[in-house]
């Protein structure tokens, strides 16, 4: 039986362990389809995504009503809410409303957003030099 | 003459390969998709030649090898987008690639950075191989083609032939044996898997030109003249599995790290970067696959395009093996005495050769290579947090940018590899 020789105090948690919290593991539930895109604009300020901020996108997700969707227009893409309007399907931004027809290209699903707070000029500048 | 065991009694599961139509311009279009429906190219190293055609670039008549400055000046191909190679995103997508086709199937093995052979089930392989490209399609946004056989060398042929008829996915299971034997009378030998230029001339030596011929050849002859290899092929078109999904004929033998340079380097304290940079990331591969060299060839040579070339080589034996970067650069080095006087060097090199599996030979001083060993992964793991440039070995430490690294100008933004490059959405 092994017998315990340490003098110090065991640490209780010793059994429980199971490694650190890894936010990977907490926020990407399929890290093979999962990206992160950058958002340029505020076209969905009014849902607290801002200009700057980071969006997890799952493209192994399907679209569907609420979802926040990314989609390729006209060969750029955008971001906005799937919502039904009268019936038809749109992307709903804050400024516009884009048809979801055929020509539109489902590029993934957002699943989480990443907004920095501000910290004032110091702690500013510890992030970027954590960032690079 | 061997059996064909194609079609119904054909005891073994099909097998797919599965490629990436186009990989690089296929990437390229999901990180910028102004690029889908234009004719786009991507540049090898220092932006020299194309190496990957969209099929709006093939229409237009641009040819694997066609060098950038040529293709630039023609008038009907002002509409024509050249990148650079992104290798660093390449690599990103080729394993996502190859990560979403094991979630289809357990049995999958990759055979190169756009191809993996997957084997499947009996049972309706076409609508399984279906499924798996439209998962690549939706969760990487890469494209892709897929040949179905009882063996890898006829999924090779079947895949081959879905790519020049432009279909997304060719069943060969479900063909008469008729039918596969037209396809192989098509096919010349030399476009047969694992079959190279001299083995071709060898084989018309004996009546053997097309895969057919090949898939009735004597095998013993074929073994007994070439190979057991050989043989496996010629079996293998005949419908006769010899390389399952996950068997890799023969280890790696050698690892290479050579390239163009950016510029002509003359001056030996110059060309000690180039070969320490060179090393480090011969180094990097190596220990990568988890093998150690017992032998290094570094060599330089200046542009084939003069009539006096220089060549200049040097070989470092290790014993015991190593994989030591510090061990590696230091015998890089060894070429550098050999360098003729402001001679305008373009090109360098690094071949490994006798590799084995890491920590297959005793260690006399075991504690110190562990400590060099752990150096090094601290090393990349720096700089696979903060970049390549963050952190390096001797002359080439914190280097910024060298007047010898690879021109690429026309670079797309690492969009998913860098934080400060991600990719955007409005």
């Amino acid at each position: 039986m092994p017998v315990e020789t340490t003098a110090s105090f065991p640490n209780p948690a010793q059994d429980y362990f199971e490694g650190h919290l890894s936010l990977d593991r907490h926020l990407i539930a399929r890290p093979t389809s999962t990206f992160v895109l950058r958002v340029s604009g505020d076209a969905l300020a009014s849902m607290g995504i801002r200009d700057g901020d980071e969006l997890l996108v799952d493209r192994a997700l399907d679209p569907a009503p609420g979802r926040v969707l990314v989609v390729v227009v006209e060969a750029e893409r955008r971001l906005g809410r799937f919502d039904v309007v009268d019936g038809q399907a749109v992307l709903a931004t804050d400024l516009e409303q884009i048809p979801l027809t055929a020509e539109v290209e489902p590029w993934g699903v957002a699943t989480v957003l990443l907004h920095h707070l501000p910290l004032g000029p110091a702690g500013d500048r510890q992030r970027r030099h954590a960032a690079r | 003459m061997t059996r064909c065991q194609w079609g119904t009694q054909n005891p073994a599961p099909p097998i797919a390969l599965v490629d990436v139509r186009s990989m690089f311009v296929s990437v390229e279009r999901v990180l910028d998709p102004t690029l889908v429906g234009r004719a786009c190219i991507v540049l090898s190293n220092n932006d020299g030649c194309a190496v990957a055609r969209s099929d709006e670039a093939k229409a237009l008549g641009v040819q694997m090898g066609d060098p950038w400055f040529q293709l630039r000046e023609k008038p009907h191909l002002l509409d024509l987008v050249a990148k650079s190679s992104n290798y660093e995103e390449y690599g990103a997508f080729s394993s996502r690639f190859h990560e979403t086709v094991a979630t289809i199937s357990a049995h999958t093995e990759t055979y190169s950075v756009d191809e993996a052979f997957v084997g499947l089930p009996r049972a309706d392989p076409a609508a399984t191989a279906g499924d798996l490209q439209a998962r690549v399609r939706q969760w990487t946004g890469l494209p892709t083609a897929a040949g179905i056989g009882p063996t890898k060398t006829l999924a090779k042929v079947a895949q081959r032939h879905a790519k020049g008829t432009g279909q997304p996915l060719v069943d060969m299971t479900t063909w008469t044996h008729e039918e596969v034997g037209d396809l192989l009378a098509a096919t010349p030998v030399s476009e047969v898997w694992g079959i190279g230029a001299r083995l071709t001339a060898g084989l018309a030596g004996l009546g053997i030109h097309t895969a057919a011929d090949l898939a009735r050849a004597d095998a013993g002859v074929l073994r007994r003249r070439w190979s057991v290899v050989l043989e496996r092929t010629a079996r293998e078109l005949a419908g006769v599995p010899c390389m399952p999904v996950g068997f890799t004929p023969k280890d790696r033998q050698q690892l290479m790290y050579s390239r163009m340079l950016g510029a002509t380097v003359s001056s030996p304290s110059e060309m000690r970067g180039v070969l320490t940079q060179y090393a480090a990331a011969a180094a990097r591969r190596l220990r990568s696959h988890s093998l150690e060299t017992a032998l290094m060839q570094v060599w330089l040579s200046s542009s084939r395009f003069r009539d006096d070339v220089a060549h200049h080589s040097a070989s470092v034996a290790f014993d015991p093996p190593t994989s030591d970067p510090l061990r590696l650069i230091a015998a890089s080095h060894a070429v550098l005495t050999k360098m003729r006087p402001n001679w305008p060097y373009n090109r360098a090199g690094i071949l490994l050769t006798g590799l084995s599996r890491a920590g297959a030979s005793p260690q006399l001083w075991p504690g110190e290579t562990a400590s060099r060993l752990r150096l090094a992964d601290t090393v990349d793991e720096i700089s696979a947090r903060y970049g390549r440039d963050a952190i390096g070995w001797g002359p080439t430490g914190l280097r910024g940018s060298r007047r010898w690294d690879m021109r690429r100008d026309r670079l797309s933004p690492a969009g998913t590899t860098r934080w400060n490059e991600l990719l955007t959405v409005r």
